[in-house]
């Protein structure tokens, strides 16, 4: 076991947190109430959502592809969803029936891309950026525009379910959401999933190099296709959870659709020191709350709000310039 | 008795065959169908006529699949390794991905692992990275993976080319412990005496077919009867006496010119109308000091004179260019040319400034006149010129390469391993125009490890060995075979 | 060297600009036969004022991936100069500057923009160049870094009343086109002349195609990349400029989806995203492909998540093509080799 410490010490990862938890201590010691409980609470609340869809994401990276369109495909799926169940006028229905429709439209999306990608042999960055900006368009055109307040019943009591709850100094309150106990669960099987069991070993082998896995006799396209699908798995759950918390759904939600550039930068993070195929789910889990927790407590400390975006532009800038140490590649400036 | 391995291929009527529990070794000239001999044994070419024999089973066409399923396992010169994952994973991947297993059990691993890492006493830690390893040990990792999987038959494509001294001692010995564990060993290599110190048995290809093939029992040949299979008599023995007046300035001298780790104590000369051979085994040096004279790495001491003129070695390419050297690179697909730009843009690479007109903007005309111009110094048999270069054949992305620094008209022209992978014909086109270039007082190097191309072109042969240059030979009383003997004649004892 | 027609090698040659030229034809009659107001000139006059902002931000963006990269910060620096130059604008007007002094205080405001540019292009160059990191994950840092910037400047908020004079320009026509429809006239052109009739032009393409192979021909590829993003860095402070024209107001976080419009601009306009090949003239087309299924669904009635959806559609079928006609042309060659290999055995 010391020697799994020792090993884990010596990662980027371990820096991260080392670096997460240094920027806690020095913004609790400014302002105190961040080090309570309900500040982590309502901290972990905000993670949710963001932390399902950079695992996603992390998914896709680890197999040296790419998907621009994962938050749209997880906000197109729950949006349909639920529109339908709506539609159709029963409210009633049970979370598993709303998740497994939403899980298998996200599927089928994923698919598509893959299909582009795998079989075409298409740039996946371009690719996905075209499908997003497809299934935008779609959405809005095709399904409806409007905004749906009225959620079914599960997901309306879904969004007051929690773990327990927690008082911030003044009173406001503050729950630890039930949503986290999917981040977790999901955090848990993706990790088991790459690092435990062959199919995972093949995702980073692809990662790292593609030639080489079909030379050990690896079945390129269809891990590709299985890990697709898995990432529409996650991002439909992620879509439904987040139309729960934020009690309900719009075709393009602002936190979601736009915002694919803050869960790359998470992912990138958290993979740490090498760029191809190291992705990792752990540290993937730190840098959403690290990233998360500077940009929501900046304002505790006194600093407008304003300043969030290039602290976050700063981090991982410099997270970036960490990784070059010394040896420069002759590909400079390829994608 | 024993199950034998028997292949009879025709890529060119090639027959060939490997025993269980031997050292076989293939040797053969550069671009002689060795690796696609391998390609089609390991499953990624198909081969058009003849049969393939596997275990006595007779294949008509094999997949890579079945190919690793019948026990055949190719280390290839990359390796093809994950550097993202320990040992102990690179080890056991073939286990991961084939066995059915949905888990994992990382204890496993490392235990099976280390096995396969006792079995030819190789001793690392198998939780490291592979990233963090160097090449010598990379490749064991391959061989451990290649063990792993069970392997009777172990191909291993030019496995000492990278490797040092005492390095290749150590994998002479692994070879040696896997035979006696009963796995056959496919060598192929070109250095003689590492061959004949390990073999069993040796076949010489040469054009795609095997010429030579020792019988059981027999004693190995003598690296003299070698060296005449590999080269055989086909070429001319055509001769040039060196006939430089070495009163007038050479175009290029080296003064102790050093690199650590690559070579030391350069000194050489070129003069005008000579081409200069330099010759050596990979690894001697010889690509790092093409690389150095052009200014892709720089030496670190010494210095260099160009015609006359003493100055501090390169720091960068457009430093070399501005003396007017040129370089073709050995490996035309990365470093020489821009494969899916077009012929003609290739060709005038170099040449795009001379194309200004009086407003400093490149004219359209000009440019079209200059690439008509550059493409017509060398003939391209079919040539279009506005389609990519990827179009063209082996032989003509050459001469396209060469058409490239022509046009910009170097007084020094460098050029490494020229004929690598081109057939016949383009070869001895590129000779001539070579020879061509020299009578109007160009001062060609030619780096290459190609002994009758040598001996063919050049009047004045360098022998690189370690990294220094050890003999200067005189081709007019020269003939192949001692040149090949004096080239292979490895140091590898007195070095360890 | 084979003799061809004239006619094949220009066919050939320009097999892209006569597709895309085809699929422009047919959206303008689509759009046309479907609405009766598509042909008025004043459907014509605003998609001229609708076109410069995306047209400049593709041509910063193309430039970077003919090398082989992607640029996502160009939405950042046009933002950042629209803003710096907002800022100096607006405190002269406030000031109640005129005559020569607002003329030096305008000129003042524009170099201060084109110089946020250069500083930020160099800025993403150098490190692209020097490091060796992908640029894609490198500008998308300095993206939020630009931006950042701007937030920061601004409180968030936008800034807004500058001169009548300068909005002048983003709003009116000169000689028929509206102004800044000449600006992005004036960017293809120097952009046109850069790519062809540059020795940098083509460098670009040869660093794009193979950055080794370019080293051994004495390319610097350092000074080439940090060129092109410094050119892309002007481009992007030069539409910043443009929408402070026309909308007399700058916001940090001004249309910030032009990033990928752009990408999907410049693909759609035959830039090989690998790197090594970007054309002008199929740019253009590609524009206005765009702008017409742009304003073409604004006229249908139908809002502007029809374009969105169509932009996509047509960027997919366009690969999707690139790929068949690729396919289906190496089977045919597979095909005719093994047709004169049989003949050879036959014989």
């Amino acid at each position: 076991m010391s020697v799994k410490l020792k090993s884990f010490v010596k990662t980027s990862q371990f820096a991260l947190l080392v670096l997460f938890a240094g920027t806690w201590i020095v913004f609790g010691l400014i302002n105190p109430s961040i080090f309570s409980v309900a500040s982590f609470f309502s901290l972990t609340r905000a993670c949710i959502v963001p932390a399902l869809f950079s695992l996603a994401l992390m998914l896709i990276m680890v197999l040296g592809s790419f998907d621009f369109s994962f938050t749209m495909v997880g906000a197109f799926a729950s949006y349909c969803s639920i529109f339908i169940i709506t539609e159709l006028g029963l409210p009633q229905t049970p979370l598993i029936v709303l998740l497994l429709i939403s899980i298998a439209i996200a599927v089928l999306l994923e698919i598509v891309n893959w299909f582009l990608i795998d079989k075409f042999k298409l740039q996946p960055f371009i690719t996905t950026l075209g499908t997003h900006s497809m299934l935008k368009g779609m959405i809005l055109a095709f399904v409806s525009t409007s905004f749906i307040y009225t959620l079914p019943d599960s997901l309306r009591k879904l969004s007051t379910n929690y773990l327990t709850t927690a008082k911030f100094a003044d009173g406001t309150e503050a729950v630890l959401h039930i949503g986290i106990l999917a981040v977790a669960i999901m955090y848990a099987l993706v990790h088991v999933l790459l690092q435990h069991t062959s199919f995972g070993r093949k995702v980073y082998a692809i990662g790292a190099n593609e030639e080489a896995a079909r030379r050990v006799g690896i079945n390129v396209s269809k891990v590709r296709f299985f890990t697709f699908c898995l990432a529409g798995v996650i991002v439909g759950i992620g879509g439904i959870i987040h139309d729960s918390l934020a009690r309900c759904t719009v075709p393009l939600p602002p936190d979601l659709i736009g915002q694919e550039l803050t869960f790359v930068a998470a992912v990138i993070l958290g993979c740490g020191a090498n760029l191809q195929a190291r992705g990792s789910v752990v540290g993937t889990f730190i840098a959403v709350f690290f990233l998360r927790f500077v940009s929501t407590n900046l304002i505790m400390l006194g600093i407008p709000s304003y300043w969030q975006r290039m602290v976050t532009g700063c981090i991982l800038l410099v997270s970036l310039l960490a990784q070059v140490r010394g040896k420069r590649a002759p590909q400079a400036g390829k994608e | 008795m024993y199950k034998s391995f028997f292949g009879v291929i025709a890529m060119d009527g090639m027959d060939f065959d490997v025993r269980k529990g031997e050292i076989h070794c293939l040797v053969g000239e550069n671009g002689c169908g060795k690796s696609t001999m391998i390609k089609v044994i390991s499953g990624f070419y198909t081969y058009d006529r003849g049969d393939l024999f596997i275990n006595g089973k007779k294949y008509r066409k094999i997949t890579s699949a079945e190919s690793m399923r019948e026990g055949i396992q190719v280390i290839y010169q990359d390796f093809s390794l994950f550097p993202n994952m320990t040992i102990a994973e690179n080890i056991m991947m073939y286990d991961t991905t084939s066995s059915g297993r949905v888990m994992v059990n990382h204890q496993k691993q490392v235990d099976s692992a280390q096995q396969v890492l006792n079995r030819i006493n190789f001793d690392i830690n198998p939780n490291l990275y592979v990233y963090q390893l160097n090449i010598a040990e990379m490749q064991m990792v391959a061989i451990c993976r290649a063990i792993a999987q069970e392997a009777r038959l172990i191909i291993m494509d030019e496995p000492t080319s990278a490797l040092t001294s005492s390095e290749v001692n150590k994998l002479l010995q692994v070879v040696k412990d896997l035979k006696n564990q009963g796995v056959a060993v496919l060598f192929v290599s070109h250095k003689l005496d590492e061959i004949l110190e390990i073999s069993d048995r040796i076949t010489v290809m040469r054009n795609g077919k095997s010429v030579f093939v020792s019988k059981d029992g027999e004693a190995l040949p003598s690296k003299e009867e070698l060296i005449f299979h590999m080269t055989g008599k086909s070429f001319s023995d055509k001769r040039n006496a060196w006939n430089i007046n070495t009163n007038q300035t050479p175009l290029l001298e080296t003064r102790g010119l050093g690199l650590q780790g690559a070579f030391e104590d350069i000194n050489l000369k070129l003069y005008p109308s000579e081409i200069l051979g330099i010759t050596g085994l990979l690894g001697c040096g010889r690509q790092e000091l093409a690389e150095a004279l052009f200014g892709v790495i720089q030496a670190q001491s010494g210095s260099l004179l160009i015609y006359g003129k003493e100055m501090n070695p390169f720091s960068s390419v457009q430093e070399a260019v501005a003396q007017n050297i040129a370089y073709v690179p050995e490996d035309r697909l990365t470093k020489g040319l821009h494969m899916n730009q077009s012929v003609a843009d290739n060709a005038i690479a170099r040449i795009v400034d001379q194309f200004r007109n009086r407003l400093g903007l490149i004219s359209g005309k000009k440019t079209e006149e200059g690439k008509h111009k550059a493409l017509h110094t060398v003939h391209i048999r079919g040539m279009r010129p506005y389609n990519p270069v990827k179009s063209l054949s082996g032989g003509n992305q050459q001469k396209v390469g060469l058409i490239k620094w022509l046009a910009s008209k170097p007084r020094i022209l460098i050029l490494n391993c020229p004929t690598v992978g081109v057939d016949v014909g383009a070869k001895e086109d590129i000779h001539n125009i070579v020879r061509e270039l020299a009578k109007e007082g160009m001062g060609v190097i030619v780096i290459s490890d190609d002994i009758p191309e040598v001996l063919n072109l050049c009047s004045r042969v360098l022998v690189m060995k370690n990294g220094r240059i050890a003999h200067e030979v005189f081709t007019d009383d020269m003939d192949i075979e001692s040149l090949e003997a004096m080239l292979a004649d490895d140091d590898l004892k007195e070095v360890v | 060297m084979q003799q061809e027609s004239t006619m094949r090698v220009f066919y050939r040659r320009n097999t892209d600009t006569i597709r895309l030229l085809f699929i422009t034809i047919v959206i303008f009659i689509t759009m046309s036969s479907l609405s009766s107001r598509f042909l008025r000139p004043n459907n014509f006059l605003s998609m001229g004022f609708q076109i410069p902002e995306l047209g400049l931000y593709s041509i910063a963006m193309m430039l970077v991936m003919i090398t082989g990269g992607r640029d996502l910060s160009i939405v950042g620096i046009g933002n950042l100069s629209c803003i710096v130059a907002a800022l100096i604008m607006r405190d002269g007007y406030a000031a109640g500057l005129a005559g020569g002094a607002m003329i030096m205080n305008i000129l003042l405001g524009v170099m201060a923009a084109l110089l946020v540019g250069v500083v930020c292009g160099l800025f993403n160059g150098i490190i692209v160049a020097f490091t060796g990191l992908p640029s894609m994950l490198v500008t998308m840092a300095t993206s939020y870094i630009f931006t950042g910037i701007g937030v920061v400047l601004t409180n968030g908020e936008a800034i807004s009343k500058v001169y009548p004079e300068y909005v002048y320009f983003g709003n009116n026509s000169a000689l028929g086109l509206p102004i800044p429809l000449w600006f992005l006239i004036a960017a293809l052109l120097i952009t046109w002349l850069l790519l062809n009739k540059t020795r940098y032009g083509f460098e670009i393409k040869m660093v794009g195609s193979n950055p080794l192979a370019s080293r051994f021909s004495g390319i610097n590829i350092h000074s080439v990349l940090i060129k092109t993003y410094l050119i892309s860095g002007i481009f992007c402070a030069v539409c910043g400029l443009e929408i402070l024209a026309r909308t007399d107001s700058a916001k940090a976080n001004y249309a910030l989806t032009y990033t990928f419009q752009a990408i999907l601009c410049a693909v759609l306009g035959a830039t090989d995203p690998n790197g090594g090949y970007g054309k002008v003239s199929t740019l253009v087309l590609s524009l206005i492909s765009m702008q017409l299924l742009s304003s073409g669904f604004n006229m249908l009635r139908l809002g502007t998540y029809f374009k969105e959806f169509a932009w996509g559609v047509l960027l997919l079928v366009v690969l999707s093509a690139n790929f068949l006609n690729n396919e289906i042309s190496r089977r045919r060659y597979v095909a005719k080799m093994n047709k004169r290999a049989a003949q050879e055995d036959g014989s």
